[in-house]
């Protein structure tokens, strides 16, 4: 009994200093003794795929592919009067007119279809509190939560010494300003110098909604005063 | 113990065909049965689930990107986690990000970095850079990044305080049991959806996350499911 008892307690001890306990850290792929079906031979998001020349599970989608969870029933889809939304309304996704200019404000209508039709597009308190979230995660890193351009890009680039520190624009200049609302979608969606777009990240009623953030930060900086409620004023004075 | 051992072991009155020792065997080999038992169940407590396989998982990453220097409101940069992660709540897979995301920043920063050349090679090229993936749960499990996210369950709920890691690692278990925790008392886990990246967010007191739970349960009709068909398919 105390052979079996001290041989149990070596073993015990060789196990711990083999495995450790629990929270270990390791650069090992995990084991699995039975992995059952963890693993299926499926294509997977963003998995790695040796049949395409890419390397890639993802494929690029046909021209004309209707996004999933838009909505639409498949009948509706496949029927012979069926168009998108972004060729019944194309501006939406351009921010450009017929004309191929610039809109000049937001546009009228949205993606959003009803009876095969889009429906009338307006700038509300949900679509600036979405342009604020996302500004603030996309644009704020370099143009600042003031749209300023003082973002953390520009403190950053100064301490690494690089070049962005004179490249990041202020949106609160007279030219920024001057820009059509769609010249701005277009930048938002397709970058403009130094700038990458934010068109794959970016949704188009976020990028209009982006747009309209912008012209309240712009406002909010050079406010006219009878714009400035009251109660604000007092506390300004 | 001594005691009961001799008393065991005390002479024979009759003439007995088996030595001594062996009337103790049955009770020898009863305590050595209990004392293996127990050690195998710690055994398999301690090392046969995922809070000892999957945890702690932490490989090398092929761009040895910091998430405590760019992630998180108290880290140098504060980018918000969808500034990279920006299908999460859009979509059931968190993506990582395309190499034109770091590229947004790192072709005007540090763009010659030899800890970037990859990054580099891989925007010029077009190839992918081989992120590895650390955080599995079974091909058989259908977790949906964005009703969660969407619902109030802070990335950190599943991938632990990531906004701190150098080198990121799994830190919680992702076990069924683990989810059912929450599924079962979403209550005690829910926050305001614009605290879900903020990674530190703490409600000010246990009694005030059961109080804002109970509401946000209540308010967005949130109603995990428990039923195997909710994740299984």
């Amino acid at each position: 009994m105390t052979r079996y008892l001290a041989f149990l307690a070596v073993a015990v001890v060789a196990t711990i200093s083999f495995l450790g306990f629990q929270g270990k850290t390791s650069k090992d792929t995990p084991v699995y003794v039975f992995d059952d079906m963890d693993y299926q031979n499926k294509y997977k998001a963003q998995g790695e795929n040796a049949l395409f020349a890419d390397g890639r599970d993802a494929r690029p989608p046909v021209a004309g592919t209707v996004a999933r969870g838009t909505g639409l029933e498949p009948a509706q889809v496949f029927s012979d009067d069926f168009r998108r939304a972004e060729s019944l309304n194309p501006s939406f996704v351009t921010g450009k007119d017929a004309k191929a200019a610039f809109l000049a404000g937001f546009p009228e209508k949205s993606l959003k279809l009803t009876k095969g039709q889009p429906q009338p597009y307006a700038i509300d308190a949900d679509v600036l509190a979405l342009g604020q979230a996302k500004y603030q995660i996309y644009c704020a890193v370099c143009h600042g939560d003031a749209g300023d351009g003082n973002g953390i890009m520009k403190v950053r680039s100064a301490i690494e010494g690089d070049v962005a520190i004179v490249t990041i624009a202020s949106l609160q200049t007279p030219l920024i300003r001057s820009y059509p609302n769609g010249q701005l979608y277009d930048v938002v969606t397709n970058g403009k110098n130094t700038m990458m777009g934010y068109g794959d990240k970016l949704s188009p009623e976020e990028r209009w909604a982006v747009v309209a953030y912008v012209r309240a930060l712009q406002l909010s900086q050079n406010c006219p005063p009878e714009l400035v409620p009251a109660a604000v004023k007092a506390q300004i004075k | 113990m001594r005691k009961l051992l001799d008393f065991l072991n005390r002479p024979a009155t009759r003439g007995n065909f088996f030595a001594r020792a062996v009337n103790a065997a049955p009770l020898q080999i009863l305590i050595c049965l209990l004392i293996t038992a127990v050690v195998v169940a710690a055994a398999v407590n301690e090392y046969a689930t995922n809070k000892y396989l999957n945890v702690g998982y932490t490989p090398d990453q092929p761009v040895a990107f910091d998430h405590s220097f760019h992630a998180g409101p108290d880290s140098v940069l504060g980018l918000d986690c969808r500034y990279c992660h920006n299908y999460v709540d859009k979509s059931s897979h968190s993506n990582v990000p395309t190499t034109g995301t770091c590229w947004n920043c790192h072709s005007q920063v540090k763009s010659d970095s030899p800890a970037l050349a990859l990054v580099k090679k891989s925007m010029e090229t077009g190839e992918a850079i081989r992120w590895v993936k650390v955080h599995k749960v079974p091909d058989y499990v259908y977790f949906n990044h964005a009703v969660h996210v969407n619902r109030g369950v802070s990335c950190v709920e599943c991938h632990g305080r990531i906004d701190q890691q150098v080198v990121v690692g799994q830190q919680k278990s992702l076990n069924m049991s683990f989810c059912l925790d929450c599924h079962r008392n979403p209550e005690q886990f829910l926050r305001p959806v614009d605290k879900v990246t903020d990674l530190a967010y703490k409600a000010a007191s246990p009694a005030a996350q059961t109080a804002d739970g109970t509401k946000f349960v209540h308010d967005w009709k949130v109603n995990p499911p428990q039923s195997c068909s909710g994740c299984h398919r």
